[in-house]
């Protein structure tokens, strides 16, 4: 145990006097301050259990497991459906007979999609089969995907995680449907009467069952040898390994655990609560801290905290409820996640970061030299996206908005995690705060629009500057979880609430840009095309914008600040020691992230007009960045590729309209492709689009002697360089 | 030159495309657009037809529903052109109402093989899926305020997705039947909506709870979401106008667990209201209520009483108002409901949820768009036809569905939800629709 900090003894001693003061008032009046403990155990016990999943899946292979909900909910999905019919889902697959199908117009395979194992299966068997597809996924999970990206950076594992959320999220609504299922109690549930409050008994079972897995698992990791060596791999996986130990086998067996925990809570929760497709990834997030506040490592803290996360819920809930007079800002669904964000940023870089043989570097920050032919290539570009965005058939038009409009969000990504080596999960946050900004000066305080604009802008610049404050102390997977925890604080502080960054009634509505009198909204007359909306005006008025956007990162990718963003991506303390003002460089980036993030929000409240907080929140930013990852996170011309990507954007809508149509499958598609390219493509589309064209002009090159191009050689950026 | 990574990215874009081909033969819910009516003579004798012969009073009796002459072929004639009605429909991700697509269809082909489509003309369901994301929505709005053939959409977007499409649509021109989200969807013009939504809800909510259960106070319980919260003034207003007093408000969130928050309620209040956002949230709630043994009157919102909740049996005893009666076991017209979407529908048609809501409106529409002038509608013509509607033949509903609505509330069509109680898990009607006047929620727009 190291010497504390002042902040953390000055944050032990407030945390002591909060509890002694809880304690009195507990005695003083039981019904607010002692009641809130016990109903608060159901949901405590809920989130504990997903922490420990959590956490298991960390000590396996240093992966943060965004899709840890989607596991239990699919895996709940299965038996509630073996129980109710017998059936047994099989995961929608691609079809190898399509051509000749296509071809000959028959239909050579029916893949079924359910298969019937008996309608009267008891109990006991569905849970069987369900928790041997737990297994089944715990050990694609490790080998297909976890175990490839061992040596990954933690974006990649980040990513990864993204897609399984997003796979298995996609796989219960295409087998099961989107409706809530429930299902039959396993605990006894009858309410009982203890300490003169009534509480179902099956709280208490429940309670029990997590009780006993934290004790197994500590007592599994702390005493037996598989134990042991699975915590020596995390501090030193060269050093286990050099010792006769199979690191691979414990990560495998770790993740195997890991699911089954997800599986095995899903079914014992499921008659609690009943289960909705993304039940256990909202309720993710609250594990998410507690795990965190167990430094994603320690079992019985990690169960603790999600106990007592359930705890002060409840208590916040009473405090709120019987205190009238205190506004309802949303502190209630805030506070657990800034006071993780307190936490980690007190202790600093705390998450403990897996001790791998090696560190794979994120994606290259690739700087093309400007040659004339590339200037022709981006002339040619521009002037390609003016033509479909001002003369093509409309849903191409409106597709080409929208991928604009997230390569602006993808270059903010660009800046900060590209470009700085930062994970931020709160960049929709920000992009909330522009739009929600733009409506509040733009439309109900009546500013035009060259006002409202650089205001809302402004609002999402500062908004970005306090978020970003804890990275000052913090990096790696404990940024991630700060900026997560900042953007969730601001969706409920917020955009949950009516107010000047909120909405109007259920609502947010933004009015047409103007300027000087002529309006060039998505619906606005213009003078070009076909009078079919989107109208191009608007069409133009983002393009000119993103044009902008992309010169602008261009040049700060070739600017000294840029090389100094990379050098302390490269390695802080070295960038320090070279004379890089690291805070100075890191709040400047998440500025111009935040400033890119707030523009791409103007941009989205111009586009839709009428808009909620549900654009903006959490989930949405962890699409963005996978997307962004998915194009290649550390270019422009990745930022540019990953907005083709984006939800209705101009790639989708290609494929839809001249290939097939992906309609519900694509959430399952864009999860699959997540996951591959995390594995099998670190630096994204772009990066392999650009590797592969390098080998084809070198290969003409060398065909007439010629050597190869000195500029096709990856560009890092050292520490020495600046 | 290729390498491993080439080799292995080009065996992805070959899986996706195998996979993306076959995808639409996995019973894929896209499929139910191309869903072939029933041959002729599987469909039931036309005099079985419901209650059809009672053309609009103020509209030119459609050929939709008038009844045939005997021996008359009732199948449209596939060789006319059809009439196109659009429907954006939120059936791709999570937040998903699959039934509003495959009972519209199937209401769709009834008509087309019984009824005769419209004057002959068969209907076309133009049907465009969206996600959770307004971008879907917003692009499937603008394919229908661009396209020339389609003159009225049935809007099945939830909340803040209906508001970003309705506002192109009408924007557009384009007349558009909804769901009853906000306020917005009463007072936009060219928006129109047979669903009373929750002020409509709310109020015959506390009518009956009055007059038949004798409430007198009330706590209620609501989603600790954006879009209820502004309607915590409503209804405590609505409760007032009833005499009825709510004396607590109680939000309630998203987790598993809601034992404390309903603790916490006044158990001596004679009613409980839940105003929730979905069947999860509702089986928590339910649960709650069991644990806290409250014996007075519940009642809950029709999103809260959703199909698998109620079939669990957790919400025996409670009531509910919804806006057909297509989800109960014994309401008006039900038999009939029943056949049509056994006979026409698919794997994801149910009756409860958004059913009744789209049946109700597809037969709204195909009746609007016959009284507009069938294949040869403008979309002028089509608002005029909204603007003289009056029909007393929607099945599951009222007697009265008009349009335009009383005073500012002109897209409110129906002012007539049904009280449903729910014994052993089904639905029943005990009581008949309750006719409301909206005008007595005008001071709800003041300010």
């Amino acid at each position: 145990m190291g010497e504390r900090t002042t902040a953390e003894r000055v944050a032990i001693i407030a945390l002591a006097g909060v509890l002694v003061m809880w304690v009195v008032a507990a005695i003083v009046d039981p019904s607010i301050y002692f009641e809130p403990i016990l109903f608060g155990l159901g949901t405590g016990a809920i989130i504990a259990a997903i922490a420990l999943g959590l956490v298991v899946a960390y000590r396996a292979s240093g992966v943060i497991n965004f899709g840890h909900g989607a596991i239990a909910t699919y895996i709940t999905y299965v038996y509630v459906s073996l129980t109710d019919t017998g059936d047994y889902p099989i995961p929608p697959l691609p079809n190898p007979a399509v051509p000749i199908e296509a071809i000959f117009d028959i239909e050579l395979f029916d893949i079924p999609t359910m298969v019937n194992l008996g309608e009267d299966m008891g109990t006991g068997m569905a849970v069987i089969i369900s928790l041997a597809t737990a297994v089944l996924i715990g050990l694609i999970a490790h080998y297909a995907i976890f175990r490839p990206l061992r040596y990954a950076p933690v974006l990649a594992k980040v990513v990864a995680s993204v897609g399984i959320m997003l796979f298995l999220q996609a796989a219960v609504v295409l087998r099961f449907g989107a409706r809530a299922k429930s299902a039959e109690p396993i605990f006894p549930n009858e309410p009982v009467d203890f300490l003169g409050v009534r509480v179902n008994q099956d709280r208490f079972w429940l309670l029990g069952t997590v009780a006993v897995v934290t004790i197994l698992l500590w007592l599994l990791f702390r005493y037996t040898r598989f134990g042991i060596a699975t915590r020596a791999s995390a501090e030193n996986e060269r050093f286990t390994t050099l010792l006769g130990f199979n690191a691979d086998y414990q990560a495998g067996v770790s993740w195997v655990m890991s699911t089954v925990l997800a599986g095995m809570m899903g079914i014992l929760v499921a008659p609690v609560t009943g289960v909705t497709p993304n039940l256990f990834t909202v309720l993710l997030i609250s594990s998410l801290a507690a795990a965190l506040l167990g430094r994603m490592s320690s079992f019985v803290v990690a169960a603790a905290a999600g106990m007592a996360l359930g705890i002060l819920d409840q208590q916040l809930f009473r405090i709120e409820f019987e205190w009238e007079s205190l506004p309802d800002i949303g502190i209630r669904r805030a506070l657990p996640f800034l006071a993780v964000a307190l936490v980690m940023v007190i202790r600093g870089e705390a998450l403990p970061s897996r001790g791998a043989v090696v560190a794979a570097r994120l994606p290259a920050a690739f700087a093309p030299q400007i040659t004339r032919w590339r200037l022709w290539g981006y002339a040619l570009l521009v002037g390609l996206s003016f033509l479909v965005t001002v003369f093509a058939p409309f849903q191409f038009r409106g597709a080409m908005v929208n991928s604009m409009i997230g390569v602006i969000f993808a270059l903010s990504l660009v800046v900060v995690t590209g470009y700085l080596g930062q994970i931020s999960l709160m960049q929709m946050a920000l992009a909330g705060v522009g739009a929600f900004a733009v409506g509040s000066f733009g439309t109900a305080a009546g500013m035009p629009m060259l006002i409202a604009m650089p205001l809302a802008l402004v609002s999402g610049v500062l908004f970005g500057l306090v978020a970003a404050l804890p990275s000052l102390r913090t990096r790696g997977a404990s940024l991630a979880i700060v900026t997560l925890a900042s953007g969730l604080a601001i969706e409920e502080i917020f955009f949950k609430r009516s107010g000047w960054f909120g909405l109007d009634r259920t609502n947010k509505s933004s009015d047409p840009p103007e300027i000087l009198g002529i309006e060039f909204g998505p619906s606005s007359d213009f003078f070009l095309g076909d009078g079919k909306i989107p109208t191009g005006g608007f069409g133009i008025f983002v393009l000119v914008i993103t044009v902008l956007a992309c010169i602008a990162v261009m040049r700060l990718r070739r600017s000294r600040l840029g090389e100094q963003m990379l050098a302390v991506r490269a390695n802080e303390g070295a960038a320090a020691a070279a004379g890089v003002n690291v805070a100075a460089i890191k709040l400047t980036a998440f500025g111009i992230a935040s400033f890119f993030a707030a523009l791409g929000g103007v941009l989205t409240a111009y586009k839709l007009g009428t808009y909620s907080g549900a654009l903006f929140g959490i989930f949405a930013s962890l699409s963005i960045l996978a997307f962004a990852y998915l194009g290649g996170i550390s270019t422009v011309g990745g930022a540019i590729t990953a907005g083709t990507l984006f939800a209705e954007g101009i790639g989708v809508v290609l494929t839809n309209e001249w290939f097939f149509d992906v309609g519900p499958y694509t959430a399952y598609v864009a999860g699959f492709f997540l996951i591959g390219t995390a594995v099998y493509n670190n630096e994204g589309i772009d990066g392999f689009q650009r590797s592969q064209f390098h080998k084809v002009v070198n290969w003409f090159r060398a065909k007439r002697g010629l050597g190869p191009l000195d500029e096709f050689a990856p560009h890092v950026v050292e520490v020495a360089d600046v | 030159m290729f390498n491993k990574r080439l080799l292995r990215l080009l065996a992805a874009l070959m899986t996706l495309a195998l996979f993306a081909a076959s995808c639409g033969s996995d019973d894929d819910p896209v499929a139910s657009d191309d869903t072939e009516a029933p041959a002729a003579t599987d469909a039931p004798a036309a005099t079985d037809a419901p209650a059809a012969t009672d053309a609009p009073a103020d509209t030119e009796a459609p050929a939709a529903t008038e009844a045939p002459d005997e021996g008359d072929s009732m199948m449209a004639d596939e060789s006319l052109d059809p009439v196109k009605i659009g429907l954006i429909a939120q059936d791709e991700e999570l937040l998903a109402f699959p039934e509003v697509r495959a009972v519209a269809q199937a209401y769709v082909d009834y008509a087309n093989a019984e009824l005769g489509g419209i004057d002959g003309n068969p209907v076309e369901l133009d049907v465009c899926g969206a996600g959770d994301a307004p971008e879907g929505h917003v692009s499937c709005a603008q394919g229908f305020a661009n396209a020339d053939d389609v003159n009225l959409v049935i809007n099945a977007g939830f909340l803040s997705n209906s508001a970003a499409a309705s506002d192109i649509l009408a924007g557009g021109g384009v007349p558009v039947l909804t769901l009853g989200n906000d306020f917005v969807d009463y007072l936009t013009p060219g928006v129109f909506t047979i669903d009373p939504g929750l002020p409509g809800l709310a109020q015959v909510f506390f009518v009956y709870a009055a007059e038949n259960r004798g409430v007198t106070t009330a706590t209620l319980f609501i989603a600790d979401d954006p879009a209820f919260e502004p309607f915590i003034p409503v209804l405590e207003a609505i409760a007032g106008l009833n005499g009825i007093t709510l004396t607590e408000t109680v939000k309630l969130g998203f987790e598993p667990d809601l034992t404390g928050p309903v603790s916490a309620a006044n158990t001596d209040n004679e009613g409980w209201l839940f105003v929730l956002a979905d069947g999860a949230q509702c089986t928590a709630a339910a649960q709650a209520v069991a644990t806290v043994g409250y014996e007075g009157q519940n009642f809950a919102n029709d999103l809260c009483m959703s199909q698998d909740t109620i079939e669990t049996g957790a919400l025996d005893g409670w009531a509910g108002p919804v806006v057909s009666s297509a989800p109960t076991v014994d309401g008006d017209d039900v038999d009939e409901i029943n056949r049509i979407l056994e006979t026409y529908g698919n794997d994801d048609v149910q009756n409860a949820g958004l059913a009744g809501w789209a049946l109700g409106s597809t037969q709204f529409a195909i009746e609007v768009m016959a009284a507009a002038g069938g294949a040869e509608s403008t979309r002028e013509s089509t608002l005029d036809a909204l603007g003289t509607y009056a029909s007393s033949d929607i099945l599951g509903m009222a007697d009265s569905i008009s349009c335009p609505g009383p005073g500012a509330w002109t897209g409110a069509c129906n002012m007539a939800p049904l009280m449903v109680s729910v014994e052993n898990g089904t639905f029943t009607a005990p009581d008949p629709f309750t006719q409301l006047d909206f005008t007595v929620l005008d001071f709800l727009l003041e300010g």
